[in-house]
């Protein structure tokens, strides 16, 4: 269940079709089988990705709902088949610069269990197999908390977010009490 | 070409349990499940409506339970009956044991351990165990207590040469075996002068409920075989779990050489033991079960000179045993089970005089 | 075995162990109670396999440690069956030490259980086999029957160990949709019926019960769209009559006369066309009423079956309470006599599911506080055993009324009103005035949370605003009537199902969200020059009582966009709460909707003012306004509308709260946001100094003891910076040794109070005192 993507609307209609050929070439011998199947997806011009085994389903974003007394990182809620899921916005939640163009027009469902949220994406890019020793962990100048969640960076700048991290973090819960 | 599925009904009170047997009939395809009940009311209500084409009955449930549902179809509409039974103590071991008189064709034990990888081991053996006994023909049960004992003619025993020669007496069965062996250690005079070894196909862990069984109508004392132990004549040896049987000069020696027939205990290692050891001073007796265990052993027990049994077509459960020893030209005589407790009686009256 | 499978069949267990541990446990309570000469022979051969059952469903899920325990019992119940073994008070507690091991394993996994269980299990089984294998030679105990609830004895023999404490956190997650004890016990069954009573996991009924609702947002979808159809038609129709009237404009105009045929021609396709798209409009919206209607009936059909089996009976929940109020009677010390009636009645399982703690708490409160010890009960001319019942009945307008009662010694209003005067929440002159009726709501107020880490502080404490607010959230009304040395009753009326509930629409600047109509008392629309404006509160006339008026889009932080509004009325959504009137503004009030309120995500774990969203017929998703948590939040920024008035009524001071413990801090805050002021903390001096640069404060209340830099370090620093010197700091801690309080006094706290007796003292008092 959690390894499946699906896609909702009736334009991603073309994304699919691309992604069935694509799935249907057969495997390059070179091509080493990875440890770790990653979705990529970009934000403000670079590329994310997440284990695939955390990511739910995939989707565009329709409307948004705000709602108030919320952390800046919440943008607002959506429903999924009458299950009412928060979205985040991972640049802010990390306080980045959200610089350049962004869509965000994609949401990225993740799930580990009973907890849940959706992820802001621009474009939603495939699903690739890494292997684990791609990744490098060193990096970014940077922002530490950034680094927290990231599982590391492959050698084609595709930064590899922890996913399970995310999802097992309690900053990342709003909790308010009166 | 598959025919039709097997009907299958299950008799259980336990959602687990239910759960569990019906993945196992589920994922092979021989199987459907015609229904499901709790208790054995509801079953034998179930079997006068519709007829399933074996029953798998649990023994410990509330309002009716397994025995007394199993007296009840096999009186009605007798159905091939497996009793699964938790194994476990005292109580479950006797309903269990009086569900096979009252004519359940086979046990097994309830499933344990689901979450082992021997498991499908387990898996395997029910579902073989089902198989083949939906397709054993069952009739009705007449209470046996209340049958006239046929008797043969007293001239057959004239012969005491016969008699006296014979050292050791070993009986083989399997399904169905276990209620002809009890009636037969029930009908034995108390000075039963020949030691009697045997060899009955049970499912695992029933072995010592077994013994205890007969323990309490048979004439003389069971117990189960011990490795190096001697055998004395009036005492009745059950081979157990697991471990062939066999005797040379009169001491017992259990041996876990692989499985002969598929089984272990096997009735043929026995025989072949006796046939090698003893010649024509053992007696065979091969009762009702399903397969080929045994039956050419008989053979070769009666080719050294020894006097060998087999159970009649009629009174066998299943005669898959001793049908094939008959074929095989391996049984001196073919006797139903009051014969051959007239056969004993007789062979005892005349090496005690 | 395939990985899915043995979950399920796991699950499959625990569902059926528990069906197996209720048995057990309510069948040695009715034991209990046979008394001398009655035959009791099917109870003990039903406890006997019940025990004998739950064995063999372990064994076949490896569960060795219940089978053991199991193994146990069984040989328990098989010796007194016999006769082996006499009922006697040991027999009782050994059983329950047994069934209670069986409670505590049933929801681990065999690699959960606790090295202390396996203990107490290896225990039991020893004792079990002790009595078995002693009894048979003990001639000289004459066989007793009777028990009566009489805890404290059974559990100091033999050192067996105390009843394993009520855990009033336990899951409750499996369900049966039906308790079916019936089915063992009907001793005929005329047809053959292979399941009467099926089990259902809670996760399918949720999710059918969610499927049902997108279904009835469908059915709105589908009358709106026939609406939208039938405006479409008549659109097309009055472009038809533009078109006749330019039609017979153009015969009438004699300057065309030339022309006239092309635009005859012109007009007579289009109107071909019109009239052909007027043609299949009809059609369509005729299908689609029709359609809409048909669907309509089955979906509320739908929508009432799966209502249905959403309600639960009472007795699905109050099953568990007999051996609860047993055990924590004999924890307790206290002999109660637990009655109950009405469990028959149905509710929607969220509410019962909501109302297992408060009831445990409420439980728990009346046997520990609300019971005397049975020799005062006496020489009072009562009961010496202490009667306790919970009655549910119907109540009007499709709710249901719980009502727990009992005979103990009452609520103490004088210690009541003391405690709240103590705890700063309301002044002692107040208190005086405050008749019994009046006082009762302070034993709800309290200003806590739902935090369940704070337990009850003493006595009535945070524990009743605990039950208050569940009984809230559930739309529900809590009443108490307690009368000294007589006795208590509590009645809780709730609806009989959540979706009961009805809200409505309103419009705040761009945005929508739901009020719930049960807090609404009506509607209205006032003229803007009616509005007072006192200091910084706006108040309305409303027949002819002031009322609060506040303005919706500036408690939720939205900005107003002047466009459309008309300014010279205002649209107000008058609130009833607690007897208080508020009256809130909005930009408009758009529709009363029947309200299904879906809950947030796990990752919104609770969000201020916001108690969940609702999807729209339009499928437009609407936050859900906590009105409680609202009344709350206006009453710190715009001070109190209620009749307890605080002894500090300025403008809210600001203070800052220094405590590595988050519950600590959280208490504090609590008790000072409540007392009116405004409160942030900091979890420790650092993050306290950072935040100080930021804003201003009042007064900062410290702990001592954290990491970095403790409450001395900080106080003396704060003292020695110039803008911070004169702001008083006081520090609360625990530790209360002389030589600590000198230290504080020598960094220039301001006060210094102890933890350990934080109730009795002053600290609001004291801070009042120091911000005067």
């Amino acid at each position: 269940m959690e390894n499946t993507i699906v896609f909702r609307k009736g334009d991603e209609s073309l994304i699919l079709k691309e992604r069935a050929e694509a799935l249907a070439k057969p495997l390059d011998d070179n091509i080493v089988k990875g440890d770790i199947e990653i979705l990529k997806f970009t934000l403000s011009n670079e590329i994310y990705a997440f284990e695939t085994k955390y990511v739910k389903e995939v989707l565009v974003l329709n409307e948004l709902v705000q709602l108030p007394f919320t952390p800046d990182f919440v943008k607002g809620i959506i429903s999924v088949r009458g299950e009412i899921i928060s979205v985040l916005d991972i640049k802010k939640f990390f306080n980045l610069q959200s610089g350049g163009i962004t869509d965000l027009n994609r949401v990225i469902i993740l799930r580990l269990n009973e907890m849940t949220f959706g992820v802001l994406a621009d474009r939603i890019l495939d699903v690739d197999n890494i292997s684990s020793n791609d990744l490098h962990t060193t990096l970014l100048n940077s922002n530490s908390i950034l680094e927290e969640y990231i599982i590391g960076v492959t050698s084609d700048r595709n930064i590899v977010l922890n996913g399970f991290k995310f999802l097992t973090e309690n900053k990342i819960i709003v909790s308010d009490e009166l | 070409m598959i025919n039709k599925k097997i009907k299958v009904l299950i008799v259980e009170d336990s959602i687990l349990f239910v759960t569990i047997l019906k993945e196992i009939l589920v994922k092979n395809n021989h199987f459907e499940i015609c229904g499901i009940v709790k208790n054995g009311l509801a079953a034998t209500e179930f079997v006068s409506k519709m007829r399933p084409d074996v029953i798998t009955m649990d023994i410990n449930m509330p309002v009716m339970n397994g025995y007394d549902a199993t007296r009840e179809i096999m009186s009605t509409n007798p159905t091939p009956i497996i009793i699964l039974s938790a194994n476990i103590d005292e109580t479950d071991i006797n309903d269990t044991f009086k569900a096979l008189e009252a004519g359940a064709v086979a046990i097994i034990e309830k499933p344990s351990a689901c979450d082992s990888p021997d498991f499908h081991l387990y898996e395997k053996r029910l579902v073989q165990l089902v198989r083949l006994m939906s397709e054993v023909k069952v009739v009705r049960r007449i209470d046996y207590k209340n049958r006239r004992r046929e008797y043969i003619s007293r001239s057959f025993f004239s012969d005491t040469e016969i008699s006296n020669n014979i050292e050791v007496i070993g009986i083989g069965a399997s399904t169905g075996g276990p209620v002809v062996i009890e009636k037969i250690l029930a009908g034995l005079p108390k000075d039963f002068s020949f030691p009697i070894v045997i060899v009955q196909h049970i499912s695992k862990g029933f072995t010592k409920g077994l013994v205890e069984w007969l323990n309490h109508s048979s004439a003389i004392p069971v117990k189960l075989a011990e490795n190096n132990e001697t055998i004395t004549k009036g005492v009745c040896y059950v081979a157990p779990d697991d471990a062939h049987l066999g005797i040379i000069k009169n001491t017992l020696m259990l041996s876990d050489s692989k499985p002969l027939y598929n089984m272990r205990p096997s009735v043929g290692f026995l025989f072949a033991s006796l046939a090698n050891n003893y010649g024509n001073k053992a007696l065979g007796i091969l009762l009702t079960g399903m397969g080929r265990d045994g039956s050419e052993e008989l053979k070769a027990l009666r080719d050294t000179g020894a006097i060998t049994i087999a159970q009649d077509k009629e009174s066998s459960v299943i005669f898959g045993m001793p049908g094939e020893a008959i074929k095989l030209n391996g049984a001196s005589f073919i006797y139903t089970p009051d014969k051959i407790i007239n056969f004993l009686e007789g062979l005892n009256t005349t090496k005690n005089k | 075995m395939d990985e899915n499978f043995l979950k399920r069949l796991i699950e499959t267990f625990k569902i059926e162990a528990e069906e197996h541990y209720n048995n057990l446990a309510n069948g040695l309570i009715t034991l209990e109670k046979v008394k001398p000469g009655e035959s009791c022979f099917e109870l003990v051969e039903t406890l006997h396999r019940e025990a004998h059952s739950l064995k063999g469903a372990a064994r076949a899920v490896s569960f060795t440690d219940i089978e053991d325990v199991c193994k146990s019992l069984e040989s328990l119940f098989s010796a007194v069956k016999k006769d082996a073994l006499a009922l006697s008070k040991n027999v009782f507690a050994l059983a329950f030490m047994g069934v209670d091991l069986i409670k505590e394993m049933i929801y681990l996994n065999p690699v959960e259980i606790e090295d202390d269980t396996k203990l107490l299990s290896d225990t039991f089984s020893l004792k079990v086999w002790e009595l078995l294998n002693l009894s048979e030679n003990e001639t000289s105990a004459p066989p007793e029957k009777t028990f009566t609830t009489n805890g404290d004895a059974a559990v100091n023999e033999n050192n067996i160990p105390a009843y394993l404490e009520l855990n009033g956190n336990s899951d409750f997650t499996s369900a049966q949709s039906i308790p079916n004890k019936e089915q063992i016990t009907t001793h005929s069954s005329k047809d053959i019926q292979l399941q009467e009573n099926i089990r259902i996991s809670v996760q399918k009924l949720d999710s059918l019960y969610l499927q049902a609702e997108e279904l009835l947002s469908s059915k709105l979808a589908m009358e709106q769209f026939s609406k939208d159809l039938q405006e479409l038609s008549a659109s097309i129709n009055s472009i038809k009559l533009e078109l006749n009237k330019s039609q017979s404009a153009l015969r009438r105009n004699k300057y065309l006369v030339e022309r006239q045929n092309e635009f005859t021609d012109s007009f007579g396709r289009f109107s071909e066309v019109i009239i052909s798209i007027d043609n299949r409009l009809k059609v369509l919206t005729k299908s689609s009423v029709e359609n809409t209607r048909k669907t309509g009936i089955a979906v509320t059909e739908l929508m009432d079956s799966v209502k249905d089996i959403i309600m639960f009976k009472f007795s699905h929940l109050l099953d568990l309470f007999p051996k609860a109020v047993h055990d924590l009677s004999s924890e307790l010390g206290k002999d109660v006599d637990f009655v109950m009636s009405g469990t028959d009645i149905q509710i929607d399982r969220r509410i019962l599911e909501g109302m297992k703690d408060p009831l445990i708490h409420i439980i728990r409160n009346a046997i520990d506080h609300g019971f005397e010890p049975s020799e005062e009960r006496v020489s009072n001319g009562k009961s010496p055993k202490g009667n306790l019942s919970i009655c549910i009945k119907h109540a009007e307008n499709r709710k249901v009324e719980i009502k727990i009662s009992d005979d103990g010694k009452g609520i103490d209003i004088e210690k009541l009103k003391h405690s709240a005067v103590k705890k700063g929440l309301i002044s002692l002159e107040k208190s005086n005035e405050l008749s019994e009726d009046d006082a009762m709501p302070l034993l709800f107020v309290s200003g806590t949370t739902t935090k369940k880490i704070i337990t009850d502080i003493s006595g009535y404490g945070l524990g009743m605003a605990i039950v208050k607010e569940k009984v809230d959230k559930l739309s529900g009304t809590i009443n108490i009537k307690t009368k000294p040395l007589v006795g208590t009753e509590i009645t809780i009326t709730l609806p009989i199902t959540l979706t009961m509930l009805r809200g409505l629409v309103v419009q705040c600047s761009d945005r929508q969200f739901v009020i719930p109509s049960n807090y609404i008392n009506n509607v209205n629309r006032v003229s803007a020059s009616n509005v007072k404006r006192v200091e910084n509160k706006s108040t309305i006339i409303l027949n002819d009582v002031p009322v609060t008026l506040l303005y919706l889009c500036d408690i939720l932080g939205i900005k107003k966009h002047k466009t459309t509004e008309d300014s010279s009325f205002v649209k107000i959504v008058v609130i009833t709460f607690f007897d208080k009137l508020i009256a809130f503004a909005v930009s408009d009030i758009l529709e009363e909707i029947e309200l299904l309120i879906k809950p947030l995500n796990k990752q919104l774990a609770r969000i201020k003012n916001i108690s969940g969203a609702t999807i729209l017929g339009n499928g437009k998703i609407v936050p859900v306004l906590n009105i409680p948590d609202l009344i709350k939040t206006t009453e710190k920024s715009f001070g109190k509308t209620t009749d307890l008035t605080l002894q500090t009524n300025e403008s809210a001071r600001d203070i800052l709260v220094v405590d590595d413990s988050i519950t600590s801090r959280m208490l504090l805050q609590d008790i000072l946001e409540t007392a009116g002021y405004n409160v942030k903390s900091a979890s420790d001096g650092m993050n306290a100094l950072k935040i100080i640069k930021e804003s201003h404060f009042d007064l900062i209340v410290s702990d001592i003891e954290m990491p970095l830099m403790n409450g001395f370090q900080f106080t003396k620093l704060v003292k020695s910076m110039d803008n911070l010197k004169d702001v008083p700091v006081v520090l609360v801690t625990a530790l209360s040794r002389d030589e600590d309080k000198i230290k504080g006094m020598d960094a220039g706290a301001n006060a210094y109070i102890v933890k350990s007796d934080f109730e009795q003292s002053n600290l609001l008092e004291v801070i009042s005192r120091l911000l005067q």
